[in-house]
């Protein structure tokens, strides 16, 4: 596995997640390990009428009730998603003992959200303003709030949550849908790699449980619109699956150069091996059905880590429950791991935790190592009626006790972005 | 993967569509003959707005090129200022004779948010309306919504640009999408040129475009951190990276380099320090292993922000002397993701015609001269504190 070049080794020292299944990691990997399912009835907003109703929402007590205090003076422009993220990079920083860490110029922070969503009554505003013709008439409407620009922006997450860490290296915003977490992971790594910084917190936040953010996938026919009952409703790899469920959470990491971290004395908790990324360069609202985007970037992940994919222990499936991914990351899987394929577990946490967007590959990353240090697999829940399409080993209905070292985590975003990580426990010496 | 590591990038095409040009070219003789493509809004579109002048493409009806690839419903003026940009650059380095593999050409880009458009809901809300004019939530959601197109979400999420110009010109590499401001399209320029540096791919487009200036952007721009003196721009802005000795072999010049890069963000309240900017720039030039005697000209930020434009010159007074400081924004606007990738093609057009602005940072138009340009430092910075340096030179 030696790279046989000079980048820096980039290791992970700290972790943090809010979920619907929990309010930090330890709780949200206990629950998952159950196979849980974090899915309920829509209580954001009155979702009845609508073809689907499920979603996954992380209860409002979870998020704590004071404001960090470098955003005290700044509240209206903090979205539900900086909340979110706000918790998990507690946790991360605390594992990681980050107030330790002196030279704040070399910590960067790097963030995949999409940003808050309008709320319905902006809309209002925006089409009386549209039909007055003129940008003063919206300006004197007094329920038209202008701080939701704050809200909305990705850079304003990523900015807020420097300050509140104190991270003053390189900071930026990702936008590339749902693989947005995932290549701010991805990018952090490669900035500690080059040398641009000794630390990076990273990750992705995402609330969409609004009318509006809810609406637009709804007319995409990506959420499932059939399911006997919430806790059933996200069916990855299952015959019955119809489309994912919406969900919302935040997963942060703290990597960083290996010999910046042992310097310091700072516990291993695993290592970011390798990193690849794809585009399909398909139709914009399909899925190449051989999934052959996908198979692009793990192969590339895999190069970049120096693997094999005989060295490859678990798949953690970007697993939507759509049945174009669905089916398309089956086939990538196998394209990039031939006759090994069928003996890998493989296995989808949006069974039980639905899509978090920009957040599900940190969130996923974070469990999948979290299960590489317990000896534990997560199980794909619901998958009842097998497809005979989807005919991996994909750890059904239960977790199962297992050593595993290292792992490929893929994310998939609309449009055709793919990425996918390579992670590993620490090795001996750490 | 390539074999070894390919050494240093460099830059083998470019593209711009500005407030002055449908192309890099059409921009540059606009900008050397002095003219400025900001314009005065009528009222009372604009009234109140404090931003009553922008710098929009002229005739943006005729950069939307139904050609393969592209799905127009879903493609916002953003797409195609993208999607031109990159197909010019695509173009000028003769990719399509270079028999490169898709999977070995990478895509990254700053891309500034793309808003809700009002009219798209239009029909829901109408469909929805109860008898006192307000939205009845009964009929919306039992036909009011269907009103909405399919792929009403698509055209808000600003990646998918990037996957309809990675659609158009058949590209499947290495690739990321920053947002939204200056910072996001230098880092984009970075990473793409990283991306051949290090051998993951063979050629990589990089760069950014700016969303398109409907009255609400302008209404929001207000809030946005952005001075009431600040024009907003529409660009889109992209370069060509390959390596070095992968041009020479294809017989392709190469027409720059970008030698050093740095980036931080201010994390107190206000706009950032002098000595923020002044490390950032100074890192940058490390990188290029050359002192601040050796630049020729700074492209300052200078977005009309009166304190913020102010600390920038005093950072560049401190550690560049007198370095003449020039800013495009006085003619192109602040193009959000897109600006320091506007500034770096023209940097790439300076080094290479070997014209230089000598007019006063601020001046409306701006008036060149023949000199040999070697090497030219581009600033950027948000509203937000990030703060950015990038270093061009000329090729190899």
């Amino acid at each position: 596995m030696d790279r046989g070049d000079s980048r820096r080794r980039v290791v992970v020292t700290g972790y943090g997640v809010i979920t619907p299944l929990g309010a930090d990691t330890e709780t949200t990997f206990a629950r998952t390990s159950r196979g849980e399912s974090g899915v309920g009835p829509i209580t954001a907003f009155d979702a009845a009428g609508l073809p689907c109703a499920v979603a996954g929402e992380v209860p409002d007590d979870w998020l704590g009730t004071s404001q960090p205090s470098p955003l005290r003076h700044l509240e209206p422009m903090v979205s539900r998603g900086v909340r979110l993220a706000w918790q998990a990079a507690q946790q991360a920083a605390r594992q990681a003992h980050l107030e330790r860490v002196s030279c704040r110029h070399r910590i960067g922070f790097f963030l995949g959200t999409f940003g808050e969503n309008q709320a319905w009554a902006q809309i209002q505003s925006l089409h009386r303003m549209m039909r007055a013709g003129a940008a003063k008439s919206l300006l004197d409407a007094r329920d038209y709030d202008c701080m939701h620009f704050f809200r909305r922006k990705p850079d304003v997450a990523a900015a807020l949550m420097a300050r509140i860490c104190d991270c003053q290296g390189p900071v930026h915003a990702f936008g590339s849908a749902c693989a947005a977490g995932a290549q701010a992971v991805g990018e952090a790594y490669r900035a500690i790699q080059a040398g641009k910084a000794d630390l990076m917190m990273a990750g992705g936040c995402e609330a969409p449980i609004t009318l509006v953010g809810f609406l637009g996938f709804l007319l995409l026919r990506a959420l499932v619109e059939r399911y006997e009952n919430p806790q059933r409703a996200s069916r990855p790899f299952d015959r019955k699956r119809n489309g994912f469920v919406l969900s919302e959470g935040a997963g942060i990491l703290i990597l960083e150069a290996r010999e910046h971290a042992l310097a310091r004395g700072a516990r291993v908790l695993g290592e970011v091996l390798g990193y690849g990324t794809s585009l399909d360069a398909f139709r914009i609202t399909d899925v190449p059905a051989h999934g052959q985007g996908a198979a692009l970037a793990m192969r590339a992940a895999l190069e970049d880590a120096g693997l094999s994919p005989g060295e490859v222990d678990y798949i953690n499936a970007h697993g939507t429950a759509t049945v174009q991914n669905d089916l398309a990351e089956t086939r990538a899987i196998k394209a990039v791991f031939g006759h090994m394929a069928r003996q890998i577990p493989v296995s989808s946490h949006k069974s039980m935790l639905g899509h978090t967007v920009a957040a599900a590959g940190p969130i996923e990353m974070i469990l999948t190592l979290e299960g590489m240090r317990q000896g534990l697999i997560l199980p794909t829940i619901n998958l009842s009626s097998p497809d005979p399409a989807c005919d991996l080993w994909y750890v059904p209905n239960e977790a199962i006790q297992r050593a595993h070292s290292r792992a490929l985590t893929n994310s998939f975003g609309f449009g055709g972005h793919n990425a996918c990580l390579c992670i590993g426990l620490p090795r001996e010496e750490e | 993967m390539g074999e070894g590591r390919p050494g240093p990038a460099v830059i083998t095409g470019i593209g711009l569509t500005s407030a002055l040009g449908r192309s890099a070219a059409e921009t540059w003789q606009s900008l050397t003959a002095g003219r400025s493509g900001i314009e005065r809004l009528p009222m009372p579109a604009t009234e109140g707005t404090s931003m009553p002048r922008v710098a929009r493409v002229p005739a943006p009806e005729r950069l939307r090129d139904p050609g393969r690839g592209v799905q127009t419903r879903i493609a916002g003026l953003h797409t195609w200022l993208l999607v031109r940009a990159c197909t010019e650059a695509w173009n000028q380095a003769d990719l399509p004779g270079a028999g490169l593999s898709a999977r070995r050409i990478g895509l990254f880009a700053g891309l500034s948010p793309v808003e809700c458009r009002p009219e798209d809901l239009l029909g829901a809300a109408k469909a929805s309306l109860g008898s006192c004019g307000q939205i009845d939530y009964e009929r919306f959601f039992r036909e009011g919504y269907r009103q909405i197109h399919p792929l009403w979400l698509l055209f808000m999420l600003s990646n998918i640009a990037l996957c309809q110009a990675a659609a158009r010109l058949g590209i499947q590499g290495d690739n990321a999408v920053f947002s939204p401001h200056s910072d996001a399209g230098a880092r984009a320029l970075w990473e793409g040129m990283q991306s051949v540096a290090e051998g993951r791919s063979d050629a990589a487009l990089a760069g950014g475009a700016s969303a398109e200036l409907w009255p609400t952007a302008l209404v929001r721009a207000r809030y946005a951190g952005l001075s009431p003196r600040s024009v907003l721009g529409e660009a889109g802005a992209f370069m060509m990276f390959e390596s070095g000795t992968g041009a020479y072999r294809r017989g392709v010049p190469a027409l720059a380099r970008i030698t050093g890069f740095a980036q931080a963000c201010e994390t107190e309240d206000g706009p950032p320090a002098v000595a923020t900017i002044q490390r950032v720039m100074e890192e940058a030039l490390e990188r290029t292993g050359c002192g601040p005697a050796e630049v020729d000209l700074v492209i300052g930020h200078l977005d009309g922000s009166a304190e913020e434009d102010r600390r920038e010159q005093a950072a560049v007074k401190q550690l560049l002397g007198g370095a003449p400081v020039w800013g495009s924004k006085t003619a192109l606007g602040h193009t959000q993701a897109a600006s320091v990738v506007v500034d770096a093609v023209l940097s790439v057009l300076m080094l290479t015609g070997g014209l230089m602005p000598v007019s006063e940072a601020g001046t409306p138009s701006a008036v060149f001269r023949r000199a040999a340009v070697r090497r030219i430092l581009i600033n950027g910075r948000s509203p937000q504190g990030q703060v950015v340096t990038l270093v061009m030179e000329r090729g190899a």
